[in-house]
């Protein structure tokens, strides 16, 4: 408390002697009239913490820069006297009056706005900045704009709020699993802190695994993907970590209706060391307790998830971040038979500037991820695991020749290990026989360079180039199959084997990156970009989404890696000031070598996977239309997209071609998509959020006839995804009352929220049954049936 | 991997989130019009039965009928060119000779000309044998299940397991099939009409009820090559009336082919169909059936030839650990099913 109390003090002397204050001067008297380059690093006042996207306005120009991830910006002025407005979200603005007499440096520490409370919260990122930069197909979310929305049992969910950006879909309510322009769930790189994470959902689904106390801000990269990512075809989603307070102690806890958090932040080492880490743990049985199905009474299901970050600040050109990441389910169903899955990550940064042009960072990170069924019905236990591990470093270089000429360049290397499956008998009379598939190994190399400029005032070009390189390796056996007869376990000829690491089989390709801007004004841009993305390890599944069961695989002689070439083009306007921001994006897909199935396949355990295994085609396109009104007691923004999604198998055997060759929809093919977000604030204190999505239903296949075998009703299926499932429909809404949080215990932010307001039933899945006592028919089942409303709670400290 | 499930929902209907599942009212306009073919024979003794029928309109019962196909000449054909006649002994199912039995290592094949003249083939299925079983051993087993309306019932009775030892040189695939036989006692003394006044009935208080598992058990031993195996495929479900008295469980144990396992797995996988997200996709349910005019021609159904191996027991009261209320029938047991019979069989 006294800490506030100083820092109010203290920051009231400070306007005071700011407006007194003559300008502040830059640089020596130097006899050139310019340009110089002015430079810093915005932070926060208190946490020290760098922030991105602060935007810096000079007045006398009506021009401004914004910072970059690293929280620094470049200015280049000539000699004379300037004013600076400086604002972010959540953040006091500022306004600075600057001399400017040659190069220098002006570091600025912005105080969060404690009394103005999510008055702006629409994203985090400077307002032009989508005219005004070359990026097309990006969005980010601040912490802040997700905390704001409808939260689910009270969890604030980062992965569920994506979904309600234009281009990004999910099959089903409780899936952990999301689609970007077209494309499958596998064909996302998620990134937490720079570590990939392979399944980030706690209750399959229910609830996504970032805890986001300890989230800065979230990226996603559906189109014109910079060189610097790679390794899956669809899109990046970048979830950044906060850093630790360097000052002093606080922290961050909530209750919510299946789970609590606590974050803890501060020094360790004053204004060099600091620490940030939270944890949240999960009590839903509760929810369990509340189901009328016995076998689910009688389960129980415990997840929690721990964060750590560690920030070192050297000196001013070198800073060091670690950061650990642990994630747990553990689902004991009917009490006999347990699933369990684990993700865990460490990430090692390094951060060195060379010049203030030129800036380099080194990355070493380690994901794992393991999932396993425990069966303990007494009967033929046994144990069923399966685990990734992939460990990389990354090498990255940014040079800036000036404000607008940036070359961005490095080098990637990744060792992946996947075992995929292993199963052990766990009592002496269980008659299940140990079984393991022989664990596969890959190396992913890529290197990278990419350079944006402007070309004049109106046209900004960013383009690049990807090498990648992937070999498949040992040790390894494997199958050789008559060559001209479809690929089963019965024409195997022969098999061969190979040592550790020995090279089976390499793949390596360029993907070339482009962008480009052009400005048809001040306020609005036409962009246009390219491009090509490999990706070398697929999600095996034969369900609908991503399920904790489903084995990574790597590519192999038999698995081409997928490739998928994008083109997109957009038209961007703002208007009233920055205010309100608009846009029409549409893109084409061409995905090249898909994974898709026999009918009928067995994919557990398997060790000749490939001969269940088929690839295809897959085209995707799409427009999105997107207004955003960012200030104002109302914001929100409105977003439609209609999409197409489709794929095609053609094999040389009927049992190798799907859909008789044609090409069909995708699983996750919705044409219509149309999202509403709002937020008003009734007071400072008092806010209420709404969001309603309408899509068209997903694809199924209905049965094309009946037919009647061992005395039962059976469909029978042909041509596939012909048919919908109804249309999807919801409207959530939420009321939050935000206290001054740092008071008092009890003033902390309440948020009420009810999901599924008007109890519409969606239909999770459809699917057809012969049930006694009725006709062979179609069933929906819906997941979310009734309106779920929630409390939570959270005080800061 | 079919418990995996629920979990998914996490919960049913009524529960917090209101899971449910509803009736969804669709038009499909679709229709194909297949052949489908049951054909099973073994090496037992006869008859066999070879069933035909063509599919219909999926929708309501009344919308669809799943009709017969009559008056097609059927034959089985083995490796050595003798061609066994099927007759028609009701309409749809055809039936081999008593006398015909399947030999282990022959290789057979259907063949079927319908009465438009088309012919179809099944592809050559192979008459593996299968080890003998070692025993079969049975332990009471209760599981709670929700029923349609959402009400929790308790389902009780009695689980078997096939003992057998798998022979490691070669990959097995096994089919089980079970059939059953009980006493059944009931009460037509206290008989009353319509109007509920007492309206005894003289016949028959005692009677026989013959049964067949339809489910479909089968295993593959990949996981399991070359060991001792104890195996649970059946079920006798405690109704209070198949184990009030006495009840005889006759379980035959099959060989399989590769491709025949294939057929049943995707059957079995989309019998299972739930809803749930770990559902397989639909598949097509191709089976070994082909027309040899129009090979493109989709044909639904497998011609299976088995090896068989059979074992009997009985299952009593006694083995119920909790016994369910035996259901009072007021009436003639001859009218509880159509297998009913008073014939008492000589060895009971």
């Amino acid at each position: 408390m006294k800490r506030l109390v100083n820092i109010l003090v203290l920051s009231f002397c400070l306007q005071l002697t700011g407006w007194a204050q003559a300008p502040t001067i830059i640089g020596k008297d130097n006899t050139r009239q310019g340009p110089f380059r002015i430079n810093g690093k915005v932070s926060d006042f208190d946490s020290r913490e760098s922030l991105l996207g602060v935007n810096i306005f000079v007045e006398e120009l009506s021009t401004g820069v914004v910072t970059d991830l690293d929280g620094t910006y470049l200015l280049v002025l000539d000699k004379g006297k300037y004013t600076l407005r400086v604002s972010f979200i959540g953040f006091e603005n500022k306004r600075i009056p600057i001399e400017v007499k040659g190069n220098g440096k002006l570091p600025l520490r912005l105080k969060e706005d404690l009394l103005q409370l999510q008055e702006v919260v629409v994203f985090g990122t400077n307002p032009e900045e989508n005219v005004k930069s070359a990026d097309l197909g990006k969005s980010t979310l601040s912490i802040k704009s997700i905390e704001a929305l409808p939260p689910l049992a009270g969890e604030v969910d980062i992965l569920k709020s994506l979904t309600l950006l234009p281009g990004v879909t999910t099959v089903g309510e409780v899936s952990s699993g999301f689609h970007v322009r077209g494309g499958g769930a596998d064909q996302n790189l998620i990134l937490l802190g720079g570590a990939t994470l392979y399944n980030p959902s706690h209750l399959f689904g229910f609830l996504s695994s970032f805890n986001a106390d300890l989230i800065s801000d979230v990226t996603l990269y559906k189109g014109g993907i910079p060189a610097r990512y790679g390794g899956r075809g669809s899109s990046i989603l970048d979830v950044r970590y906060k850093t630790g307070d360097l000052n002093a102690w606080h922290g961050k806890a909530s209750v919510g209706m299946v789970a609590s958090k606590l974050t803890l932040e501060g020094p360790i080492v004053q204004n060099k060391l600091s620490i940030i880490f939270g944890g949240r743990l999960s009590y839903s049985d509760w929810l369990l307790r509340t189901t009328s199905d016995p076998d689910i009474k009688n389960s129980s299901a415990q997840f929690y998830d721990l964060n750590a970050v560690i920030n070192y600040h050297l000196n001013s050109k070198n800073k060091i971040s670690y950061s650990f990441y642990q994630s747990s389910d553990d689902f004991k169903f009917s009490s006999d038979t347990t699933f369990a899955w684990t993700n865990r990550s460490h990430a090692l940064r390094w951060d060195h500037t060379f010049t203030d042009q030129f800036v380099f960072s080194a990355s070493l990170v380690n994901s794992q991820y393991n999932f396993s069924i425990l069966n303990d019905t007494g009967i033929n236990d046994f144990q069923l695991g399966s685990d990734i591990n992939d460990t990389g470093l990354t090498l990255d270089f940014n040079y800036n020749f000036t404000e607008t000429n940036s070359i961005n360049f490095g080098g990637q290397s990744k060792l992946m290990e996947i075992n995929p499956g292993k199963l052990d008998p766990t009592t002496s009379s269980s008659s299940v026989l140990a079984t393991d598939v022989e664990d596969e190994l890959g190396n992913e190399s890529a290197a990278y360079i990419q350079h944006t400029f402007d070309l004049g005032k109106r046209l900004t070009v960013s383009y690049g180039v990807r090498y990648n390189l992937f070999r498949y390796l040992g040790a390894n056996t494997v199958n050789r199959y008559e060559p001209l007869l479809p690929r089963t376990e019965e024409n195997i000829v022969e098999q061969v084997t190979f040592e550790d690491g020995e090279v089976i089989k390499q793949f390596d390709g360029f993907a070339p990156r482009a962008s480009l801007r052009f400005s048809l004004g001040e306020n609005s841009s036409i962009k246009m970009g390219y491009n090509k993305m490999f990706q070398y390890i697929h999600l095996i599944s034969n369900t609908s989404t991503i399920a904790p069961t489903d084995v990574w695989k790597l590519s192999d002689e038999f698995l081409d890696p997928e490739i998928v070439t994008q083109y997109s083009v957009g038209l961007f306007k703002n208007l009233n000031d920055n205010s309100i921001e608009t846009s029409i994006e549409a893109y084409y897909k061409d995905i090249e070598n898909i994974v898709e199935y026999k009918d009928g396949a067995d994919l557990i355990l398997n060790s000749n996977i490939e001969t269940e295994l088929l690839t295809g085609k897959g085209r995707a396109y799409g427009v999105e239309l997107f207004f955003k009104k960012k200030q104002g007691r109302l914001t929100g923004w409105l977003s439609y997209t209609y999409s197409r999604s489709e794929r095609q198998v053609v094999g040389p055997y009927p049992e190798e071609t799907i859909n008789n060759g044609e090409w069909y929809r995708s699983n996750f093919d919705k044409p219509h998509d149309f999202t509403a977000v709002t937020q008003y604030n009734i007071s400072d204190r008092v806010s209420f959020s709404t969001i309603f999505s309408y899509s068209t239903g997903r694809p199924v296949t209905y049965p094309s006839a009946k037919f009647e075998y061992f005395g039962q009703d059976v469909a029978y299926y042909d041509e596939r995804n012909v048919n919908r499932a109804p249309d999807y429909h919801r409207l959530d809404a939420s009321l939050t009352f935000s206290f001054n949080a740092r008071r008092k215990l009890w003033q902390g932010d309440w948020v009420f929220s009810v999901i599924n307001l008007y109890s519409r039933r969606n239909a999770f899945s459809v699917f057809f049954d012969d049930i006694p006592g009725a006709p062979p028919q179609a069933y929906q089942l819906s997941i979310l049936g009734a309106p779920f409303p929630s409390l939570s709670y959270s005080v800061k400290f | 991997m079919k418990r995996i499930l629920i979990i998914a929902i996490v919960l049913a209907c009524g529960g917090m989130l209101g899971a449910c599942v509803d009736v969804l009212d669709l038009d499909t306009n679709r229709e194909a019009k297949l052949l489908i073919v049951e054909g099973f024979i073994s090496t037992q003794n006869g008859p066999h039965t070879v069933e035909l029928k063509e599919s219909a309109k999926f929708g309501s019962i009344f919308e669809g009928v799943i009709s017969d196909v009559e008056d097609a000449k059927v034959s089985v054909r083995d490796d050595r060119g003798r061609v066994t006649f099927l007759t028609e002994t009701e309409p749809g199912e055809y039936q081999t000779p008593v006398s015909f039995r399947g030999v282990v290592g022959s290789v057979y094949t259907l063949q079927i000309v319908t009465e438009e003249g088309v012919s179809y083939t099944s592809l050559p299925e192979k008459l593996e044998s299968v080890v003998a079983l070692d025993a079969v051993s049975t332990a009471f087993k209760s599981t709670p299940s929700r029923d349609t309306d959402g009400s929790v019932t308790e389902r009780s009775g009695i689980e078997i397991f096939a003992h057998f030892s798998d022979p490691e040189d070669q990959v097995n695939y096994y089919r089980w099939r079970n059939s059953g036989l009980f006493e059944l006692n009931t009460n037509p003394a206290g008989f009353t009409d319509r109007f509920g006044r007492p309206a005894p009935k003289s016949c028959c208080d005692q009677c026989w009820i013959s049964e067949r598992d339809e489910s479909v058990y089968i295993y593959k031993d990949n996981l399991t090559n070359g060991k001792e195996i104890v195996f649970p495929m059946g079920f006798v479900e405690d109704d209070g009336m198949k184990i009030t008295a006495k009840y005889l469980l006759v379980v035959e144990q099959h060989s399989l082919s590769e491709s025949a396992w294939q057929f049943l797995n995707t059957l079995k996988g989309q019998l299972e169909i739930d809803g749930d997200i770990f559902d397989p996709p639909p598949a097509t349910t191709r089976g070994n059936m082909i027309n040899l005019d129009n090979p493109d021609e989709n044909v639904i159904g497998y011609f299976i030839a088995s090896d068989v191996v059979v074992d009997s027991l009985y299952l009593r009261p006694t083995d119920l650990e909790r016994r369910k209320q035996i259901v009072n029938i007021p009436d003639d047991c001859l009218l509880v099913d159509r297998s009913a019979t008073t014939d008492r069989p000589s060895f009971w």
